[in-house]
């Protein structure tokens, strides 16, 4: 079985508040499946990873949580995004691109030299 | 902002746990089968989707955890569960805890309740408005504090001076009045005050008024403030004293208004009256100094800038006046420190002597828990062995030993709200502003403070100790403790400091002790023994013929004397150690002094004839006054042997001239009839003042004091003194009857207590040391018993054994008393103003009490050795 990568806390949390805002109301479960799937199975979300960041947003008043029924009639938690999340997300990914943006530019040239 | 609201978040997080574990443990359930439900349309049997569900979980438990951590503040927790339990030990050792809790918490209270005075003495800002901007101004001559100003120096300043708001004069002395009450005569005490003293130190009346400035010019009509308890005690409540008039010394004064019953100011007076420039106490003339003055700055103005400008007056005054005024100045210092002066040594020196005994405490209790240490190896050592952190170890020891302290800062707060009432009565003042029985929040800071240090200070050693890296090693060698070197050198340590310690006390105590002792001894110059006190106040109106008054007095003196018991009876306006008086520019008539006229003073006296011998105050030379010293006669002295000494030399003072400025446009001037001798006349520590006495006869005062000399206990015939002066005249009041003893017991009382407060401490430290020497020997005897059985059995004689224990124990005493001994030579010196008749480095006190200790110590010590001694070599081997 290959090595799936962990994801790490700061990361997470923008992936989470992504997954939220395209998906809308969403359990534990289905943001861990949203990830993994969206890495291409490239990514291993663990409960020790995903429900403390959870727990972390919710304190920072970034998403919301509420307990509802998942589509086979099983009681569930459901994350939502909030304003302050909307705004957060934004600013994040546009750091996020920044830095990408800058890193991949480090990385470019040497490829086209070798 | 998102990480405060977060804290706070986690900071509810810290309650109500319990739903959100439940909450938390369903969700990841829920997840849970999320994931098999999947596995399972993914065509796994239900036995595989289970497996591989909890596999991809990464640890249910683990997971948990990391929530919880982050749910709640993970630090405040373990703290909370540290404490916890610190708890838990107090629950399981009772006794022990007990002991420590006690023996700290009397250390902890002691410290707080002193505390708590010099917080109120000291600290808290006087109860007036604004009190940081009063001064108190006093009068110095040639830099020395007189401390007295006098009346036309006060207005001069008064007047020139502009950086001040205020600027108010009191004259410092009580003076009283007879008031005709319900029941008989009683006496009342006033004072004169500036008109606007109470507009200076800002504080209104709870009655009435402030006087206003016309009534403080001369003439204006008579009125006066007064006091709450005499406006209650006099008209039953305030607001009916205002409007009404009472007589002060025979004339009518109207009262305008009633101060607060929180105000005090020097003494507590039932009523002030406006002082007037040239009239009654302020009529006395430059060299007359009788004033105190009270000063609010303006604001903005430093107190280093006023006293600039009061020195610019003063140097004036001392152009103008060169008579009266060279050398003088007025010194202006912040008005609580100044009034404080002469309170704080004995506060300090209690503070320090409760300090010094909390740090023996907390040495003893480091000591126990030392001892218990290695007996909670074991359990430590566990601890460890199952993953527990060094810091993790230490900070959960340091959690017991603060969750001692705090308990015993608890019980020692309550036990201070208990000692404050009763403390200033021992050091011997009174704390009169602020309200005792109060514990502020400066104080209860405080006793939080002291009980974090304590605790820290005994639980630091065994927290290291405790925690020390070879915990796991020794669970490894097994349960069976041995004592390292290192740590019997650290208890030892602990030892030779309370030793120490104890000994630095035990000296302080023992300087004061001798110190009393000596004062209490001292001579004063008459007979104390047998000797009835009082005083006697002729009403002003009715004895306004001076001859009424003498006519008063020596039917008096008849009487008393025809007493059954009485030897002999005296009168004076004053009496030695009780009362106080003034003093008068005095020199030798026939060879006036150039300049300093005014700086040689002697105390004046009036007497009767036979006062010298009911006191027993030696006629050395010449004679008593008698009858033919009055009205019309040339006038007459008496001088005491010092005053002799000071303006005539080795010449006979008999026959010549003195001159006394009485404050008359001219001198008065005196023959010298008799000399006699010298009496300490202010306080038995302080040497007798040049003195001179004059006759009764030429200087007739409506007030005397009497000295009656009687063959048995003077108090017996206090009632019969009282029924004769009664019988002369019902409206006069015999006060103040008191023996001469009990006077002189009275004014020692400060030093007595003083002494005995340190004492006591110091026996406290003593027995706390000597419990420590004790606990030391004994585990370590406990320790040897195996060791010293196989010496017994080699051969070793009791009296062998006896010795090393001992050896051991007094090298410890005396390496304490050796350290003591070095600190207390240098550190008795700031004992030094309240010695008298000793040095600080006083080489008796230093032996006794050396030897004191070493007796007690080796008492310590000879417990556990004897113990040692009766070892049975075959128990002690079997006991393995």
């Amino acid at each position: 079985m290959a090595e799936k990568a962990d994801v790490w806390q700061g990361t997470l949390a923008l992936m989470v508040l992504k997954t939220l805002e395209s998906m809308g109301a969403l359990h534990g479960y289905g943001i861990a499946r949203r990830i993994e799937q969206t890495s291409g199975g490239l990514l291993a979300v663990r409960y020790g990873t995903l429900y403390p960041a959870l727990l972390k947003l919710e304190q920072e008043g970034y998403v919301s949580a509420e307990w509802g029924i998942s589509d086979n009639n099983r009681r569930a938690k459901y994350y939502t995004l909030t304003r302050a999340g909307k705004k957060q997300l934004a600013k994040e990914a546009r750091e996020w691109n920044r830095t990408t943006g800058i890193i991949s530019r480090f990385f470019s040239p040497s490829e086209e030299a070798s | 902002m998102r990480a405060v609201r977060a804290f706070l978040f986690r900071l509810t997080g810290l309650l109500d746990k319990g739903r959100k574990d439940r909450e938390m443990t369903e969700e990841f359930e829920s997840h849970l089968q999320m994931q098999i439900e999947e596995n399972l349309r993914a065509g796994m049997t239900p036995a595989e989707a289970r497996r591989e569900a909890l596999l991809k979980s990464g640890g249910l438990e683990a997971s948990k955890e990391s929530c919880r951590d982050r749910r709640g503040l993970p630090l405040i927790e373990t703290v909370v569960r540290d404490f916890a339990y610190g708890l838990r030990q107090v629950r399981r050792s009772p006794g022990f805890a007990a002991v420590v809790v006690v023996t700290l918490a009397l250390g902890i209270g002691a410290n707080t309740a002193t505390f708590s005075i010099i917080d109120a003495v000291l600290l808290k800002p006087l109860p007036f408005r604004d009190p940081a901007r009063l001064v108190l101004a006093r009068c110095t001559m040639g830099g020395a504090l007189n401390p007295l100003v006098s009346a036309p120096d006060y207005y001069d300043y008064r007047e020139q001076a502009n950086y001040f708001e205020g600027f108010s004069a009191v004259f410092p002395i009580p003076l009283d009045t007879t008031l005709q009450g319900d029941a008989g005569p009683e006496r009342a005490t006033f004072t004169y005050v500036a008109y606007d003293l109470f507009h200076t130190l800002g504080v209104n009346p709870a009655a009435g008024r402030w006087f206003t400035p016309e009534e403080g010019r001369p003439g204006a009509s008579n009125v006066v403030i007064v006091s709450e308890r005499f406006a209650r005690r006099r008209f039953g409540t305030p607001g009916k004293a205002v409007g009404t008039s009472f007589p002060i010394n025979g004339t009518p004064h109207e009262v305008v208004g009633v101060m607060p019953a929180t105000f005090h100011f020097l003494d507590d007076v039932d009523a002030w009256a406006p002082m007037r420039r040239g009239e009654s106490v302020a009529g006395a003339p430059r060299q007359f100094h009788n004033w105190l003055i009270v000063g609010r700055l303006k604001p903005g103005v430093s107190r280093e800038g006023a006293q600039r400008q009061l020195d610019v007056i003063s140097k004036r005054l001392e152009r103008q006046y060169p008579a009266s005024n060279a050398s003088k100045a007025l010194q202006v210092d912040p008005l609580q420190a100044a009034l404080a002066e002469g309170r704080t040594p004995p506060l300090f020196l209690l503070m320090a002597a409760v300090g010094l005994v909390l740090l023996i405490a907390c040495a003893n209790v480091a000591g126990l828990q030392l001892a218990r240490g290695s007996v909670r190896r074991p359990e430590l050592a566990l601890r460890a062995a199952l993953g527990a952190s060094r810091v993790r170890i230490a900070r959960q020891l340091l959690a017991e030993s603060l969750t001692f302290a705090l308990l015993s800062g608890v019980l020692g707060v309550a036990l201070a709200c208990w000692l404050q009432r009763l403390l200033p009565v021992v050091v011997g003042l009174d704390v009169n502003s602020g309200s005792p029985g109060r514990m502020g929040w400066q104080v209860l800071l405080f006793a939080l403070a002291l009980s974090i240090l304590t605790g820290v200070l005994f639980g630091v050693a065994p927290a290291l100790r405790g925690s020390s890296s070879h915990l796991i090693r020794e669970f490894a060698v097994g349960a069976r403790t041995t004592d390292t070197k290192t740590r019997m050198s650290l208890r030892d340590g602990l030892v030779v400091g309370q030793v120490a310690v104890s000994l630095i006390l035990l000296i302080g105590a023992g300087l004061l002790i001798r110190s009393f002792m000596r004062l209490a001894g001292t001579n004063p110059g008459f007979e104390i023994q047998h000797l009835l006190t009082g005083e006697v106040r002729l009403p002003q109106a009715q004895y306004a013929d001076r001859n009424r008054r003498i006519r008063f007095f020596d039917g008096l003196r008849e009487d008393l004397a025809a007493i059954h018991g009485v030897k002999a009876a005296g009168f004076t306006s004053r009496l030695p150690i009780r009362d106080g008086g003034g003093d008068y520019p005095a020199w030798d008539a026939d060879h006036p002094p150039a300049e300093s006229a005014y700086q040689r003073t002697a105390q004046r006296l009036h007497v009767l004839p036979g006062y010298f011998d009911a006191v027993h105050i030696p006629l050395l030379a010449g004679r008593d006054f008698g009858r033919s010293d009055r009205d019309n006669a040339p006038l007459t002295m008496v001088v005491n042997e010092r005053m002799a000494r000071t303006l005539f030399a080795d010449r006979s003072p008999l026959g010549r001239r003195v001159s006394v400025d009485m404050g008359g446009p001219q001198p008065a001037t005196f023959e010298v009839v008799g000399v006699v001798g010298d009496v300490r006349l202010s306080s038995v520590g302080d040497s007798a003042p040049v003195t001179m006495y004059l006759s009764y006869y030429q200087f007739p005062d409506t007030k005397l004091r009497f000295a009656i000399r009687t063959d048995r206990d003077p108090a017996s015939i206090g009632q019969r003194v009282r029924r004769l002066v009664l019988a002369r005249d019902r409206t006069v009041p015999v006060e103040n009857l008191v023996s001469m003893e009990n006077v002189i017991g009275d004014s020692l009382a400060p030093q007595r207590t003083i002494s005995v407060t340190l004492a006591l401490f110091a026996a406290v430290a003593l027995m706390l040391a000597s419990i420590g020497l004790y606990g030391v020997l004994a585990y370590s005897v406990s320790r040897r018993t195996h060791e010293i059985g196989v010496r017994v059995a080699l051969g070793a004689s009791r009296r062998e054994v006896l010795g090393l224990v001992l050896k051991r124990g007094m090298a410890l005493a005396l390496s304490g008393l050796a350290a003591g001994i070095v600190a207390a030579f240098g550190l008795t010196r700031l004992l030094k103003d309240m010695l008298f008749g000793i040095g600080p480095n006083d080489p008796a006190t230093f032996m006794a009490v050396s030897i004191l200790l070493t007796l007690v110590a080796a008492l310590a010590c000879a417990i556990p050795a004897r113990r040692a001694a009766k070892v049975d070599p075959m128990v002690a081997l079997r006991y393995e």
